[in-house]
């Protein structure tokens, strides 16, 4: 297989005396599409913020592309291929759906504020253009006929799915999805999964998903890491992962005694 | 751009044309005197304030409490450059609205830059104080005329003048707000860390709107400095920053026409009650009490008055009219 498109390495932060993640490792390839699981307050989220630059890790190198992104913001990161959806829903609410998706464009418009201003021709021109692109964007996702619709007026599954387009707009190489199944029934999260397929063989990117919800993990995921306590305690294929001791012990505990104290 | 666009561009260009002609015939008919002339000039310096600041306080979402500090800064250096008298009437006027919003900017920068990485509060605190230290400094300075005052300003700036400056700065905020920089400054209001993650700049944004505002705040302090003729530091105070912070309030946060409203409605209001004289200010603070009362997000919430959009509504009836 050719090199890694994001590789991590050793990734490790601390909070004080808290080791949020230790060691993290993690090689994703183009087009793949990886789960992270794990209990709650396993570290995942923080793999995420570590990953956008929200945190600065304590140790350890991540490299997109073959280049280390660590200690950049994470406006810049974003410009080099990787974004991201939240966990609890952050949309631009006030916004028009359409607008929401506008937004980011913006570093892929280069129009200055002067010739914006003066609605000078490279205006009008990108202006259209980035309504077009997300109209089109909008459409793969069922979103067209909403575009003028404020974005906290839309159901809570459409807001999940106009998060995704919003990361998409932003044109990555690498998407990170924090549980966004998460408050979805079956049916949605089936239509979801669809959802996520398609928009890998339609845009070439490779995801990485957090999720709780194990029938869209093990249904899509090709390969799958379990993080516990900040460490990676397992890696491998959905069915290797199903039947391995030590996730099976994380999740429901060691002693069966304890199990049913619980 | 689409024939839509445009035939909205000529409507507002019209209307703005109309609304001179109307007040300009009232004044030379003798209607508006003198003394009313002057509450309009206000008007208009009032409607830039609030305008610029609810770029930065409706659109941006921060707060700054420090706008009667840009626009001193304004209004002395333009009332310098129009004293100097190196370029004579209204070109000089024109020189010193661009260089009193330029040196307001560089002021802006100056605190804007550490300030704006911060949240919340603190920028308040900040700009707050920034306002006061401005006023206590154009006071200990000697080429300000200090505590005196600066006089022998030309009053350059008549109603024509800063009417047709005040349309200018509305339509250049408007224009603002429509393109890309506008959308990513609302992003940002509406959601930092999300706008962070869709790869806008916060920080750059911030201070990109933030220059903005102190560049028309001191192009309307020039205005107001030579139409007074006369300038005193003790003006630029605290409760001058207030009153723009109220009108924008008022007007309805990320509304430019409910700022545009305000701002006449709360300049012309306690003029047209001096009848009352005692009773004025309280007539004045009911009126604002009642507001936040019956309209607590302001006169037109985040909407935006559009006379093409009005317009509009009544043309696609006729035509459905005629096809019957």
């Amino acid at each position: 297989m050719s090199a890694p498109l994001l590789s991590i390495r050793d990734l490790t932060i601390q909070f004080g005396g808290l080791t949020a993640v230790d060691g993290f490792h993690l090689d994703l390839y183009e087009n793949q599409l990886q789960g992270l699981i794990g209990p709650n307050g396993a570290g995942k989220t923080t793999v995420f913020n570590l990953l956008t630059g929200v945190y600065k890790p304590t140790r350890g190198s991540i490299e997109l592309d073959g280049k280390s992104i660590v200690g950049l913001k994470h406006h810049k990161i974003v410009k080099l291929g990787i974004a991201r959806t939240f966990q609890n829903i952050r949309l631009f609410k006030a916004m028009t759906v359409l607008d929401n998706v506008r937004t980011a464009y913006d570093h892929n418009l280069k129009y200055s504020a002067l010739s914006g201003v003066l609605r000078l021709p490279s205006y009008w021109k990108q202006e259209k253009e980035s309504t077009e692109e997300a109209l089109k964007l909008l459409k793969v996702f069922g979103l067209e006929e909403q575009a003028n619709t404020r974005a906290d007026n839309l159901p809570y599954g459409q807001q999940r799915k106009l998060e995704i387009a919003r990361a998409l707009a932003s044109k990555p190489k690498v998407l990170l999805l924090d549980e966004p199944a998460a408050g979805m029934n079956p049916t949605e999260t089936q239509e979801l999964m669809e959802t996520i397929r398609s928009i890998r063989e339609q845009f070439h990117v490779s995801i990485l998903l957090i999720d709780h919800d194990m029938s869209l993990i093990m249904g899509i995921c090709e390969t799958i890491s379990v993080l516990d306590h900040g460490v990676l305690i397992a890696h491998g294929t959905p069915g290797e992962i199903a039947h391995n001791q030590d996730v099976i012990t994380a999740y429901l505990g060691d002693d069966v005694n304890e199990s049913e104290e619980a | 751009m689409d024939k839509r666009n445009l035939s909205s561009y000529l409507i507002n260009t019209a209307a703005a044309v109309v609304i001179y002609l109307l007040i300009s015939a009232l004044i030379s008919g003798g209607i508006i005197t003198r003394q009313y002339q002057g509450v309009l000039v206000f008007a208009c310096v009032n409607c830039i304030l609030a305008v610029s600041l609810n770029l930065t306080t409706g659109f941006l979402g921060e707060l700054a409490l420090g706008h009667a500090g840009f626009m001193s800064i304004g209004a002395y250096t333009g009332a310098l450059i129009t004293k100097a008298g190196v370029v004579e009437g209204v070109p000089g006027l024109l020189l010193g609205m661009l260089a009193g919003g330029l040196v307001a900017v560089v002021f802006a920068m100056l605190i804007g830059i550490p300030v704006l990485r911060l949240k919340g509060d603190y920028l308040a605190i900040v700009t707050l104080g920034f306002g006061e230290i401005i006023r206590v400094l154009i006071e200990a300075v000697p080429f300000t005329g200090g505590a005196k005052g600066l006089t022998g300003i030309p009053r350059l700036t008549d109603f024509t003048m800063a009417y047709w400056v005040m349309v200018v700065v509305i339509v250049v905020l408007f224009a603002f707000i429509r393109s890309r920089h506008g959308r990513a400054a609302i992003a940002i209001s509406q959601d930092d860390i999300a706008s962070e993650a869709s790869g806008i700049n916060n920080t750059y944004y911030k201070i990109l709107v933030f220059g903005i505002a102190a560049f028309f705040a001191g192009v309307a302090g020039c205005l107001y400095g030579n139409y007074m003729g006369i300038l005193g530091a003790s003006s630029f105070n605290f409760a001058k920053s207030i009153d723009i912070l109220v009108i924008v309030v008022l007007g309805g946060m990320g509304s430019f026409t409910g700022s545009i409203v305000a701002a006449f409605g709360l300049t012309i209001l306690p003029e047209v009650l001096r009848g009352f004289a005692e009773y004025r200010m309280l007539i004045y603070s009911v009126a604002l009490i009642m507001m936040m009362l019956f309209r607590p997000s302001g006169l037109m919430g985040g909407y935006e008055f559009s006379l093409s959009r009005v317009i509009r509504k009544f043309i696609p009836g006729k035509r459905k009219e005629e096809a019957k």
